[in-house]
């Protein structure tokens, strides 16, 4: 078995079903309390005696997009029984919509860490170090979200062996 | 490039407000820079100004990465929504109206192969009350072999009795199904008498004896759960486990290294399962109706506990028939019911009524009532036939140390009556009074040979069904009704060897198994 690149089968075509894990990201309340959490961390990071500007900036794009990465990529399955199972083996990002790309949703949470990354590095003065590391988190975030990686598991991360 | 960032954010707010103007905005960038300065846009392009100039600061290299970031942005943004695994091929009004013309509808149903004419041209119709000597509807009095009433309950006058009195105070049907108005006190006196006779924890009572293991196993076993189950369980059983989804493993018939060795490989796979744990199931017939064998209970329960199975026991036929009091495959290896996690029985059968039951823990009783879909989508059971059930069962209770020794004594008589018939096999326990018969491979040689005038060493199944057709028939016209095995050939997980399924029940008696015998034999020797 190659352990580098994996694929999740598909199970079901599950047209109509309701995710009840994945069908609260659409809605506008949610995209909302993205930005909220945003604030949240930078206003956080900003009263901590001790931290600049640059430190408080970058932890709150690094935190951020370790939100992110938890929550759409890192967590596989459902708490739920839907479908008998057919998400299982999936990320919340690719149970939101049924796995369909390009959906008004995947586009805001795909936009929202690369513009909190341009703010950040320009509140941050263009320090260097600062700069890459940021640019390392966004670009793991945003790579786990590309339409050609869909089921697909590198190393193992997050793959479950399935019965079926 | 001031140009170019202004129609980004354009875009990007066309995007985001999914309005109309997208395309306006898209083709029209020069109006932009037109628009009048307290307009957002006009804002907006100033700030980005200003934003690249200061951000610029030598830095070509990081410039260029933010950029493209931006680009990555837009890219992603102005892409059209699509499924995944799309599989719709767009076709246009010709092709479509090609195919439709081309198109040619299957029949629902082939027509009759000869074999099936013939097996559908045999069903005997019994004219009158079924037992164990019936009247056949062209006039021919037989004795029947092929009646389930194994304790002789259904011809019982005090049964019929109470029956008729239960009929005028309860009417025919109970009208509703079992949570909908359609429960009715007997149903519940059943219940606690099963509980009772099969010493269980609780039962639940279906009202279709098929409708149970097929509505039992998808009640429990879902996508992702893994049932290990023995490849000769009846149809019934094996129609259960698709409806389940579940991953299933076959192992030999009875065979219990054959078991382990399954049961160690599912573990294996198990272990590799990160995430919810699946459930496991063993599924077996107590006395398997299709081969007459009895499941070795005592080796199952002891590799389920060592490899942690659940095991669901379909003692439908074993029920009534086997074990010290009558109670099933259970009292036969005196092991607990309560140990065993679904024990399922069947009150078509031995019990002369319909439908089936299932005894359990209270916890799994109360899920299926909830979510068993036999249970819940099915109209109740007759009341006069839950009476029936009630009082065979009691019947049971009182008279199983008369009806099982009998039962017992007459197949082995039966048994030990065939055995001097040379060229069958008889297989199947000594117990079970369910006997399968098969002609030997040369008594089947010899009749090709016969008929058709050629020797041959392989022959289909049809062929050998065809002389067991043959062969019931004549025993028919000679005046015993048996019947051979009749399978659903293309839908079965294993093929079953053609065979002439005999019942033995209490009321045969030594002279109907002479003239089985001897009508077997006669038709026969035909072949020598």
């Amino acid at each position: 078995m190659n352990v580098v690149y994996q694929k999740v089968k598909q199970i079901s075509y599950g047209e109509g079903t309701v995710n009840m894990n994945s069908n609260w990201l659409n809605l506008r309340g949610s995209w909302i309390t993205n930005v909220l959490i945003i604030f949240f961390f930078r206003f956080i990071f900003g009263v901590i005696p001790f931290f600049t500007t640059i430190t408080a900036w970058t932890l709150t794009n690094l935190s951020y997009c370790l939100f992110q990465y938890i929550m759409l990529h890192g967590i596989v399955g459902t708490p739920f029984d839907v479908n008998q199972g057919e998400f299982n083996n999936l990320t919340m990002w690719e149970q939101i919509e049924q796995g369909d790309q390009f959906t008004p949703t995947k586009k805001f949470l795909f936009t929202l860490p690369i513009i909190l990354f341009l703010v950040s590095t320009h509140y941050c003065n263009y320090d260097i170090t600062s700069f890459f590391i940021s640019l390392a988190a966004v670009l793991v975030v945003l790579i786990a979200k590309l339409p050609a990686l869909h089921r697909v598991r590198f190393f193992g991360i997050n793959f479950r062996y399935s019965i079926d | 490039m001031s140009i170019g960032t202004g129609i980004l954010i354009s875009l990007l707010s066309a995007a985001f407000a999914e309005k109309d103007n997208f395309a306006q905005s898209k083709n029209d960038p020069i109006n932009h820079d037109e628009t009048p300065k307290h307009s957002f846009i006009g804002i907006g392009i100033r700030f980005i100004i200003r934003y690249v100039k200061s951000s610029y600061r030598d830095d070509p290299f990081r410039t260029f990465l933010e950029l493209c970031l931006v680009f990555f942005i837009v890219w992603y943004i102005s892409r059209n929504k699509y499924k995944m695994n799309q599989t719709d091929i767009v076709l246009s009004e010709k092709d479509i109206d090609e195919l439709i013309s081309e198109w040619k509808p299957d029949p629902l149903s082939l027509e009759l192969t000869n074999e099936e004419k013939e097996v559908l041209e045999n069903v005997p119709v019994i004219d009158g009350p079924n037992g164990v000597v019936v009247n056949l509807i062209d006039g021919s009095k037989v004795v029947n072999f092929t009646c389930f009433d194994f304790l002789g309950f259904q011809t019982n006058s005090d049964i019929k009795n109470k029956a008729v009195s239960i009929l005028r105070d309860y009417g025919v049907g109970a009208c509703g199904p079992t949570g909908f108005y359609g429960t009715l006190d007997v149903h519940m006196e059943l219940e606690s008498t099963i509980k009772t006779f099969m010493n269980a924890e609780g039962a639940i009572l279906y009202s279709q004896g098929m409708a149970t293991i097929v509505s039992i196993i998808p009640c429990f076993s879902k996508r992702n759960d893994i049932i290990i189950a023995d490849e000769k369980c009846n149809f019934m059983i094996q129609q259960g486990i698709n409806l389940s989804r579940s991953k299933v493993f076959w192992y030999k018939h009875n065979d219990m290294d054959d078991l382990e060795r399954v049961m160690i490989k599912t573990n294996d796979i198990v272990s590799k399962v990160k995430g919810p744990l699946p459930r496991k199931f063993v599924i077996t017939e107590g006395l398997f109706s299709d081969t007459g064998n009895i499941v070795p209970l005592d080796t199952v329960m002891d590799l389920k506990n060592k490899y942690k199975y659940r095991i669901i026991l379909d003692d439908s036929l074993a029920i009534g028939t086997l074990g010290p009091r009558g109670a099933g495959t259970t009292d036969l290896f005196g092991i607990s019911p309560k140990k065993i996690d679904l024990l399922l029985g069947s009150l078509w059968q031995v019990f002369g009524a319909a439908g089936g039951f299932c005894c359990a823990s209270k916890e799994l009783i109360s899920h299926q009532r909830l979510s068993g879909a036999g249970y819940v989508f099915s109209a109740s059971m007759p009341a006069i036939l839950a009476v029936t059930a009630d009082d065979n069962i009691k019947r049971l209770e009182i008279d199983y140390p008369v009806l099982l020794p009998k039962l017992h004594k007459n197949v082995s008589l039966f048994r030990k009556t065939i055995s001097r018939i040379k060229d069958i096999i008889v297989e199947g326990d000594p117990l079970s009074p369910i006997i399968h018969i098969r002609l030997s491979n040369d008594i089947i040689k010899n009749y090709i040979r016969i008929t058709k005038g050629q020797d041959v060493e392989t022959w289909s199944r049809q062929e050998e069904n065809h002389i067991l057709i043959g062969i019931v028939s004549e025993m028919r016209k000679g005046g015993v009704l048996v019947s051979q095995a009749i399978y659903v050939d293309e839908q079965e997980h294993s093929s079953h060897k053609p065979s002439i399924k005999a019942l033995i029940t209490v009321s045969h008696t030594t002279e109907h198994f002479d003239s089985f015998c001897e009508l077997l034999e006669e038709s026969i020797s035909r072949f020598h």
